[in-house]
């Protein structure tokens, strides 16, 4: 329901009836508004468009500069790694492995070298022993200590 | 109002519609009609076009290794009008960058806009130069090409001059595969002159890598040992080849001297000749081979037939022949196995100069082979109507006759391949984005595999008995045939008693890839004979290659297992 408020009008001439709005502001402005919404409407609706269309512009130039930028740092990047990778190579060639291999005696194994292995026998255990062994570490029974244990306990 | 006052209002107010409709077409004829031209105007100033260089392809040998490789460096250079203090600029600019002061200075004083101080520099010297921050100094980003194996292979890559375009080697011929095709960038310039990138690129396109057929560690076993032998009988050069024989591809083309292209003042006039291909000579005994072949092919003789060799002194027309040992009657395959001239020159004469000529170029000689790589020569073979009555007698043992090393080998790879004459390659394979290009092999039959085997046969014997003893390996079937070649001075107008080139051009004898290898050694000085200085080159290289690549050798000799003690 819409207040209205009588008030004494400024200009004794005005004969007709206002609107008071909600945030007490008695203007022309929102009046022809009022009667011409639409009009409000398209004008917020340019301006806002205009608004974004222009943000959007920023947006575009700043992704530039940054992508200039990240351009820029990926060079630098690849710059050094070539650096690095023109250092590493230089030590590695197959001169300097082959030479490296050479002072060193390094020497591949050829594909027919039979390996001969000095193998001592081992002393077998008397048979007694041997049982006493067998019932010792099964049945924990004690019999001939095991060498083993020997060492461990040392 | 009075009339004629409102008059004069209605006048200006006309007066100024009339201005207004003007103002209005003007602007309506610019903004319409001459649109484009003030547009693109504007674009002019603030959009620009940057090419993208396309990086040069690799090259690589058949295991990957990479041999040739491009990396990313500055070049310095600088715009005079914009230096302050100059005496400073170049005394901070010359200690940096190892420059002569005076020469810098002479150029920083130029009336350009656009003076190169030094050209692809490290990445530490660049970065040096940037952080001193003078004014008029800068730099531009440019590929630097990069053989990682230094002096490995020189004579077969060549180089690129300071535009990274081929000078010589697989980097000229092969220059339109391995060239990038640059692109194009468009950046629009702000008000300080920063460029910002635009989406609006083409990419550059990176050229085609080359694979080779070279193994680079048997290229290092071939390079290092015929640099031992030309220093230990201080020989003037030498060159080897190592061979596939059934396919044609080369796994190693050794030159000495050679050099490493990453130093350019290193780089002489005449270093990137590759002698291999290039240098053609009198072959001496090895040529005796084509005689072999025609022998056997015209079926003439056969293994029994005696020849007498005239006791080492054999009169021709022009001149008297000789033997290195004088030998009486020998058997037709003894005639090669001892390498006898007497003996091959009587085998020549009666199988006479139209055979022989027929073999010769049936054979190769006389033409490139059409390896691909630069500056290869055909040598020199007299036509049949130009030869003398010496010509048919000297011929067949390598005189009167100019052959490259490359034409040699590939003579030994018709006798061991069961007979087909192959084009030598060193390309295997061209690789690109989307794109890749198999060299095809190419071969034609030029004697019967019966011929092949028993001039093989011969070949094996005349390292097993004959003068090719000291190439022999233990274990492995090898053949081939010395030659010790009299150098024509021409200073003396004859033949040289002190100059000699000794060669020796053999085979592996394996039937999965037989290899040949031949060697050839210019001018070697305590010793001159082919068996002595290249024969013991050729064992060193063959017997590497045999275990490198776990060749299916047929064994001459019942193998002696090498046993290890371990434990004491």
């Amino acid at each position: 329901m819409k207040r209205s408020i009588s008030f004494t009008p400024l200009d004794p001439s005005f004969k007709g009836s206002r609107r008071v709005y909600p945030c007490g502001l008695d203007s022309k402005f929102f009046s022809l508004m009022d009667k011409h919404p639409m009009g409000l409407i398209l004008v917020v609706f340019v301006f806002l468009s205009a608004f974004f269309y222009l943000h959007q512009k920023v947006l575009y130039y700043a992704e530039g500069y940054q992508l200039t930028k990240s351009y820029h740092r990926f060079d630098k990047l690849l710059d050094k790694r070539d650096s690095l990778m023109y250092n590493f190579q230089k030590k590695v060639s197959l001169s300097k492995i082959n030479q490296w291999t050479k002072d060193n005696g390094f020497v591949f194994t050829g594909k027919e070298i039979k390996l001969a292995l000095n193998l001592k026998k081992e002393e077998s255990l008397p048979s007694q022993s041997k049982l006493a062994f067998l019932f010792n570490r099964f049945f924990k029974i004690p019999g001939t200590p095991s060498t083993a244990l020997a060492d461990e306990r040392k | 109002m009075k009339k004629c006052e409102q008059l004069r209002i209605k006048y200006i107010y006309f007066f100024f519609i009339f201005l207004f409709v003007i103002l209005s077409a003007r602007i309506g004829y610019l903004q319409v009609f001459k649109k484009k031209f003030f547009s693109s105007l504007a674009q002019s100033q603030y959009y620009r076009l940057i090419p993208l260089k396309g990086k040069r392809g690799k090259i690589l040998d058949c295991k990957g290794r990479i041999l040739a490789n491009g990396i990313n460096s500055h070049s310095i250079f600088a715009d005079p009008s914009l230096i302050g203090n100059l005496d400073e600029t170049v005394e901070v600019i010359s200690s940096k960058l190892a420059l002569s002061k005076k020469e810098l200075k002479s150029k920083l004083q130029k009336k350009k806009r656009f003076v190169w101080i030094k050209r692809k520099v490290s990445w530490k010297e660049s970065e040096e130069i940037k952080l001193l921050k003078l004014n008029g100094i800068m730099s531009i980003r440019e590929e630097k090409r990069f053989y990682p194996q230094e002096n490995l292979s020189f004579s077969i890559l060549g180089i690129v001059d300071i535009d990274n375009k081929g000078l010589g080697g697989l980097e000229l011929s092969y220059d339109t595969y391995l060239q990038g095709k640059d692109g194009l960038v468009r950046v629009l310039q702000d008000a300080s002159g920063e460029s910002i990138f635009t989406p609006l690129v083409v990419i550059p396109a990176e050229g085609a890598d080359i694979i080779l057929t070279i193994d680079s560690q048997i290229q290092y076993w071939t390079e290092n040992y015929l640099e031992e032998t030309i220093k230990k009988f201080s020989a003037k050069k030498g060159s080897v080849v190592v061979m596939n024989a059934h396919t044609g591809g080369i796994l190693a083309l050794a030159d000495y001297p050679s050099v490493n292209p990453n130093q350019r003042d290193e780089i002489f006039f005449g270093s990137m000749k590759n002698c291999a291909i290039a240098d053609y000579f009198e072959p001496g005994s090895v040529f005796k081979v084509v005689t072999l072949l025609a022998a056997v092919g015209e079926n003439k003789f056969s293994d029994e037939d005696i020849i007498w060799c005239e006791k080492g002194k054999f009169k021709i027309p022009g001149t008297i022949l000789h033997d290195w040992k004088p030998y009486g009657e020998l058997s037709f395959k003894d005639v090669f196995k001892k390498s006898s001239n007497i003996g091959v020159a009587k085998i020549a004469s009666s199988l006479g100069k139209t055979i022989l000529y027929r073999y010769i170029k049936k054979l190769g000689f006389g033409e490139k082979t059409g390896v691909d790589l630069p500056g290869e020569s055909a040598g020199v073979v007299k036509l049949p109507h130009k030869w003398s009555k010496t010509s048919k007698f000297i011929i067949p043992i390598g005189q009167e006759i100019g052959v490259n090393l490359l034409q040699l080998t590939r003579l030994f790879s018709v006798v061991v391949n069961g007979g087909y004459l192959v084009k030598p390659h060193i390309v295997r394979n061209i690789r690109s984005q989307g794109f890749s290009k198999e060299i095809a092999q190419d071969k034609k039959r030029v004697v019967s595999p019966s011929v092949a085997q028993r001039v093989k046969n011969i070949l094996i014997e005349v390292v097993e008995e004959g003068t090719g003893k000291l190439a022999r390996i233990p274990g492995v079937k090898v053949g081939g045939k010395t030659g010790t070649a009299q150098k024509y001075d021409p200073k003396i107008k004859k033949y040289s008693p002190t100059k000699y080139r000794a060669s020796f051009i053999g085979f592996i004898d394996d039937y999965r890839q037989p290899l040949v290898i031949g060697v050839t050694i210019d001018e070697p000085m305590k010793f001159h004979f082919g068996g002595v200085v290249a024969a013991p080159l050729f064992k060193e290289i063959a017997q590497k290659v045999v275990d490198y690549l776990d060749m299916d050798v047929q064994v001459a000799e019942k193998q002696e297992h090498k046993t290890t003690q371990l434990g004491h």
